[in-house]
């Protein structure tokens, strides 16, 4: 039996529940706007070589992270290095470490605080799933932190090491433009990217 | 720590043990801020103070040391029986976020606090009191106090 539903010109919900007149949905009729959406590809391009991370450490992990930024890993190869003091400045949260109860509000405010495109990595297996105090007895730890907000990418390891972030990065840079490396100078000289 | 120190403790009503530079107080309720006031004469500083959960109820402990010279007093104090005990935070301003985190692991109410808010617990978990021990595995002060240097013939504090 059929749903109620209808078909909008360039909907993407194929049976929308919601009638013609109040449907929001965006459609694929030109408009003045239409040649920024196709420039939408090369923003896209932009945006993901040029992260810009909240500087937000909750715990060990983060020492991980400022290694990945610093001399030897060097985030700032991969565009990924201005680490901001202020959500209203970046577009990236890299969540690293333990997320407990007290510190979910101001998490999740800060989340809220970034501005549009945002995405969040998971760092390590406290923010991906409470890691080590995830367990009978469990009181204060928020066991994942995508029970708060939502996460593109998550690595796990207690802690993971610099190349785990770094890998993360890439994986974000393909989520955002559909490809690995998307400007030919973040590539590896030797062929070892290749999936 | 001169022995001027030791015997104003001994006065004070404390049952005092000494082992080179470490010394041991069992310290009644009542008598807590006399001796709290004998140590901060004595220019003694406070390190930390925590709650233990036994048979006996809770069992405050501090641990007071000098900025010049080595030495370590151990207190241990009975908390009252209804849960309640001795704010020490007019003595010792350093004490008030000990206090407050013995408050909210144990939920022990300290009188004349100026500040019980939790520290470590969310708002909405203030009475959660997650040290509380499983009465069945309670074990008796004698059980928990530290064994090692104790000689048998003495008497404990």
């Amino acid at each position: 039996m059929d749903t109620p539903g209808h078909r909008q010109k360039g909907c993407p919900a194929p049976r929308c529940p919601v009638a013609p007149p109040n449907c929001v949905q965006p459609d694929d009729t030109p408009t003045l706007w239409y040649p920024l959406r196709l420039a939408e590809p090369i923003l896209d391009a932009c945006r993901a070589n040029s992260l810009w991370p909240l500087t937000f450490g909750l715990s060990c992990c983060a020492i991980e992270m400022m290694s990945a930024g610093m001399a030897r890993f060097d985030m700032a190869r991969y565009g990924a290095e201005v680490f901001r003091p202020s959500p209203r400045q970046a577009d990236l949260m890299i969540v690293a470490g333990t997320v407990n109860k007290k510190m979910a509000p101001v998490v999740q405010r800060l989340y809220e605080q970034m501005a549009d495109p945002k995405w969040v990595i998971a760092l390590g297996n406290c923010a991906v799933s409470g890691g080590p105090f995830a367990g009978e007895g469990n009181y204060a730890v928020i066991e994942g932190v995508d029970r708060l907000i939502p996460v593109d990418v998550y690595v796990t390891g207690c802690p993971p090491r610099p190349e785990g972030l770094l890998e993360a990065i890439f994986t974000l840079q393909e989520k955002i433009t559909g490809r690995r490396h998307p400007l030919p100078q973040n590539r590896h000289p030797h062929k070892v990217q290749k999936r | 720590m001169p022995d001027t120190t030791l015997m104003a403790l001994k006065a004070a009503g404390a049952r005092v043990r000494a082992e080179g530079s470490l010394i041991e107080a069992g310290v009644d309720t009542a008598i807590l801020k006399r001796c709290a006031l004998v140590l901060r004469d004595a220019g003694m500083y406070p390190v930390f103070m925590t709650a233990v959960h036994t048979e006996a109820g809770f069992m405050l402990c501090y641990q007071f040391a000098l900025w010049d010279s080595p030495c370590r007093v151990l207190v241990s104090t009975p908390a009252k029986n209804d849960g309640r005990a001795v704010s020490l935070t007019p003595l010792f301003p350093g004490l008030q976020w000990h206090e407050r985190e013995a408050r909210d692991m144990f939920g022990i109410i300290f009188e004349n606090h100026p500040d019980l808010r939790p520290l470590l617990l969310c708002d909405e978990d203030r009475d959660l009191q997650p040290l509380r021990k499983d009465p069945a595995r309670l074990k008796t002060p004698e059980q928990l106090t530290r064994a090692e240097h104790t000689d048998p013939d003495e008497q404990a504090p």
